[in-house]
């Protein structure tokens, strides 16, 4: 019973607002790992075929990544 | 040019498995228009927010609790991974080729993230040569399928969706004449009236 009552409060004690907050961080967090596989796979594309335009999708992927990761980091600062 | 889907001899191109004096003769891709489920979704992205957001801004539906910040961090969100979704799609389009060189078919897919498939065989194990171009887009677009069936336990080949199926076939003929001139001339004589 006791413990029922400590779960209902801890729902109860999270406002909508930090929910929302938490989620869209969250979010953002599984985006990471997205971006880190698209990182990889273009690095097995660029080994798999050599083309002259290669590197640029190589730093576009990287870029990719360092903005998903700087948002990321971001919403801690804003949110 | 770089982004053509039927390159002959394209320059600065070089595969993983290219093996020595091997010298690629045509690149394919498949067609641009079989991509454009994926553009339209992109631009679909794009454009939701630009007209839901003022939308629910003028309508006053938004939860008080909804601050301005998080609105412009879903925002940034939302459109990093539109573009996170349309590059990936670019990617597997892009790096999804079919090669014809001087010694051998290389097929190499991407068929999805983290993952790759390479299929190739000597233009001397060609048995036989077919393609399909069916159906109102693929006519009007000009663009099929490329069947090679190769000879024993070696895996078939298929170029799908490239342009011009019946020129992929004259290239393929060319070089297996130049190997196996005896095997290509009987397979033209057969196949003389759907080539040309």
């Amino acid at each position: 019973m006791n413990s029922n009552n400590n779960l209902l409060g801890f729902f109860t004690g999270v406002a909508a607002a930090d929910l929302a907050k938490i989620m869209t961080v969250t979010v953002e967090f599984m985006y990471i790992f997205f971006a880190f596989a698209l990182w990889r796979q273009l690095s097995l594309m660029t080994q798999s075929i050599k083309l002259g335009a290669s590197p640029f999708f190589n730093l576009i992927g990287v870029i990719h990544l360092a903005l998903v990761i700087g948002v990321f980091i971001l919403g801690f600062i804003i949110l | 040019m770089i982004f053509a889907s039927f390159v002959h001899r394209p320059r600065g191109l070089r595969f993983e498995t290219q093996i020595k004096d091997e010298d690629i003769i045509l690149l394919l891709r498949r067609h641009p228009i079989t991509q454009i489920s994926w553009v339209f979704i992109s631009i679909a992205l794009v454009l939701t927010p630009l007209l839901l957001v003022p939308l629910i801004l003028e309508l006053g539906v938004l939860p008080s609790f909804i601050a301005f910040n998080l609105i412009v961090y879903t925002l940034i969100i939302w459109y990093l991974s539109t573009f996170g979704y349309a590059f990936m799609r670019f990617l597997l389009w892009f790096y999804d080729v079919d090669l014809v060189t001087n010694q051998r078919l290389v097929d190499i897919e991407f068929p999805s993230l983290l993952s790759k498939e390479e299929t190739a065989t000597r233009i001397t194990q060609i048995e036989d040569i077919t393609f399909r171009r069916t159906g109102f887009v693929r006519t009007t677009f000009n663009f099929g399928d490329v069947f090679i069936q190769t000879a024993g336990a070696k895996p078939n080949i298929d170029f799908e969706d490239v342009p011009e199926p019946a020129s992929v076939v004259r290239k393929i003929l060319e070089v297996w004449e130049k190997n196996e001139p005896s095997k290509a001339h009987a397979f033209l004589e057969k196949h003389k009236d759907e080539l040309e």
